[in-house]
């Protein structure tokens, strides 16, 4: 019997302020954005101990402050994918890690490319390309990039996790989309020539 | 979306990631938030209990770290068990507040959930302890903080708040669950083993527990699709199985875990509205068979960073099920709950309905040193139960406060003053300003120890005093630290406006309010003007 049931009136608590204090309910929650910030982390990092490194630091950081959030469960995706945008970006400043992935990326590209002939190994080819040229944007570029093309946010969402106006995100994915074009148009991707 | 953002996105279409989550990574992240998320709603208690609001003689007194923790651990000691089984039957938040066990304990619900009949084998063992709880609580108004002797009095009542009892579930033909509890004989001075029985049969929900030791049967509980049995402890420390037959409103309980296996009833200690002891340590240990386990020691570090005082859970890493619970003071067991066998069977030891131990009065050879009592809480008492079971003067309002529709009262064992009882009355409010009237001897107690610490101080304490002869303590000290902990353990969530006022009786008794919101002064003046004894109270 519940206190719900002994006292004869239902109460519905909110998702949110029940995963602030019960366990249950922020497992949850936690749960239900898991897949969503790992694939966002590998998307950004091409890499899965890295991104697996990143959602671990994601989530403990949620933690640290989720007592002081207030928003709805959207919102909270949305903070979250904020964290994991910070936290990326702070990964690929250094210099050094971002030029190992540079170097990871090329080196398999060029294998792939030395292999040749099937159409597997042009498919890794291409996306080799792909990737080199996402991992020359800024991180920021990069995250928007992302946001927008491998998680299907919309403008206005990606404005509320970078912090800034959706005209602003608008301006900076097309600028990033020129310089996206820049390194890739004169590659033949997946067989046709690319004019972004 | 332009065309060129669109053949960009065919384009990222048609690129393969390694980004298919592995849920080896997901499951071991989700141990290691549980355990932070527990680390930071202790911290967040902790925090909360700083708004004290007004400067005052209880501002000295609790500030002193120790002296909070104390009072916590009688607050927590006092109302924490009214949550156990009683308000928190049903809510669909099982987990509890050693996260990092959350797991396990859903692996303990998996050996249920198997096809056909489950056999679990566990073994109790219960060692001799002395109740110095009330004692300890008076002893420390003769102490001067902070002083070697206070923190000796200290680290012993810590001791003692942390459950040094074994809850034992079980379900009754209303489908609410009671908690019994193991209780050794006074002056046992050996520890007994219990070898505790369970089956279960997940298709029909039916089940049967028998508890014995020594080749005596303490301990009976079983449901047969229309019946459920349950074993009464009597006197002449026999036993008699007594039939009832479900209510309109039973169900089979959709968790046996609740109240079968081995984490039965203590799942409720681990439970955020009871305690909260975070994990301090986790190492790695081989039992005796050879199992591989994961040790957590959850507890609170003493004040002079001593874990006296700590539960040892020893998870198989095989499989994540629980193989084994210490609880450990001051370097002794206190309680060990060991699983010895998981089984499939055909058909139980016992009938669904122990046809083997009812009809008769178990006379059990000599009478058993272990018992097991039903005594740890009923709900739903009248006013004048309360008035008659109480052994100290019982305050209620003679009507219901005007912004509550219900009222509910809750008779509880005072762990820390056991067997004396506690009465908690509950009246609950559409507009979630729900009232709480605590009061028990540990209380009046615990409070005439810290206005002796007042006084000591040469200190004067305020009091308002009421045309009825009932006085509210003026400045009673970090009242949104002690709500929270008050209603909380009645499972109410805390609101950020909670209130609570501390009231003294013409008789001298202390009784706690604590409400979920604010009062305006009129309601003040009309809840505490309303206080009359409860033997006087007349039923309208």
């Amino acid at each position: 019997m519940s206190i719900t049931e002994l006292s004869g009136f239902a109460f519905e608590p909110d998702p949110m302020t029940q995963a602030k204090s019960d366990p249950g309910a922020f497992t949850r929650l936690y749960l239900r954005h898991y897949d969503a910030i790992f694939r966002y982390c590998a998307h950004r990092l091409f890499e899965r101990t890295t991104a697996e490194d990143i959602t671990s630091e994601v989530f403990l950081k949620m933690v640290e402050n989720f007592q002081t959030f207030d928003g709805n469960e959207k919102q909270f995706r949305n903070w979250l994918y904020r964290i994991a945008t910070n936290a990326v970006n702070e990964h690929l400043r250094k210099t050094a890690r971002r030029s190992a992935i540079l170097t990871w990326v090329w080196r398999g590209s060029s294998k792939n490319s030395a292999d040749d002939s099937t159409a597997a190994d042009e498919s890794h080819d291409n996306q080799a390309v792909v990737k080199k040229a996402l991992l020359t944007l800024k991180p920021e570029e990069q995250a928007i990039v992302t946001m927008r093309f491998f998680e299907n946010l919309k403008i206005e969402e990606i404005a509320e996790v970078v912090g800034t106006s959706a005209g602003t995100v608008r301006s900076q994915l097309s600028r990033a989309m020129e310089k996206l074009r820049k390194h890739i148009s004169s590659a033949q991707i997946y067989g046709q020539e690319v004019t972004l | 979306m332009n065309p060129n953002e669109r053949k960009f996105e065919e384009l990222m279409n048609k690129m393969t990631f390694d980004d298919k989550p592995d849920y080896r990574h997901r499951d071991k992240l989700e141990q290691e938030l549980l355990a932070a998320f527990a680390r930071r709603q202790w911290q967040e208690k902790q925090s909360r209990q700083t708004p004290w609001g007004q400067a005052g003689v209880w501002r000295t007194i609790m500030q002193n770290r120790p002296m909070r923790l104390v009072a916590a651990a009688a607050v927590i000691a006092i109302v924490g068990l009214v949550s156990w089984k009683i308000f928190e039957r049903d809510v669909t938040t099982p987990i509890t507040s050693l996260e990092l066990l959350a797991k396990a304990q859903a692996a303990e619900k998996a050996l249920f959930a198997k096809t056909g009949i489950v056999h679990l084998v566990s073994e109790i063992t219960v060692y001799p302890t002395t109740n110095k709880g009330a004692e300890l609580i008076e002893k420390l108004g003769d102490t001067k903080k902070p002083t070697e002797e206070f923190h000796k009095i200290y680290r012993e009542i810590m001791g003692q708040w942390m459950v040094s009892w074994l809850p034992i579930s079980s379900l009754q033909a209303n489908g609410w669950t009671r908690t019994n509890r193991i209780k050794l004989s006074e002056g046992s001075q050996q520890a007994y083993t219990i070898q505790d029985d369970s089956w279960y049969d997940s298709a029909t929900g039916r089940f049967a527990r028998v508890m014995e030791t020594d080749g005596n049967i303490i301990f009976a509980n079983s449901y047969d699709g229309s019946f459920v049995y349950q074993s009464e402890s009597m006197d002449n420390g026999t036993i008699k199985v007594k039939s009832e037959a479900i209510t309109a409103n039973f169900k089979a309980p959709d968790n046996p875990a609740e109240f079968l296996g081995l984490t039965a009833g203590v799942q409720q200690c681990l439970d955020e509205k009871c305690l909260r002891q975070p994990v301090q340590a986790v190492t790695n240990d081989v039992l005796a068979d050879g199992t591989k386990v994961t040790v957590y020691k959850a507890g609170f570090i003493s004040l002079t960073g001593e874990l006296n005082t700590y539960y040892l859970f020893k998870v198989r890493q095989s499989d994540e099920i629980v193989a084994e619970i210490e609880y450990i003071t001051n370097g002794k067991p206190q309680i060990i709950v060991r699983r010895v066998l998981s089984e499939s069977v055909e058909k139980p030891e016992f009938s669904w309905n122990l046809a083997e131990l009812s009809n008769k009065e178990l006379a059990n050879e000599a009478p058993s040193p272990v018992t097991v009592a039903s005594d740890v809480a009923t709900p739903n008492i009248s006013v004048r139960d309360m008035a008659e079971r109480a052994s100290f003067e019982t305050h209620i309002f003679a009507t219901d406060p005007n912004w509550t529709q219900q009222r509910i009262i809750v008779d509880v064992l005072d762990t820390m003053n056991a067997p004396k009882r506690l009465f908690v009355v509950l009246y609950k409010a559409q507009d979630k300003r729900d009232v709480i009237l605590a009061q028990s001897e540990t209380h009046n107690k615990f409070f005439a120890s810290m206005t002796k610490q007042i006084e000591a101080g040469g200190k004067t304490l305020e009091k308002t005093v009421y045309p009825n002869g009932y006085k509210v303590w003026v400045n009673a000290g970090p009242v949104a630290w002690w709500t929270d902990l008050t209603l909380r353990s009645t499972g109410i969530e805390p609101a950020a406006n909670r209130s609570g006022y501390i009231v003294e009786s013409p008789s001298g008794t202390i009784l706690i309010i604590a409400i979920n919101g604010q009062l305006t002064k009129e309601e003040l003046d009309g809840l505490i003007n309303s206080l009359i004894p409860a033997k006087d109270y007349q039923v309208k």
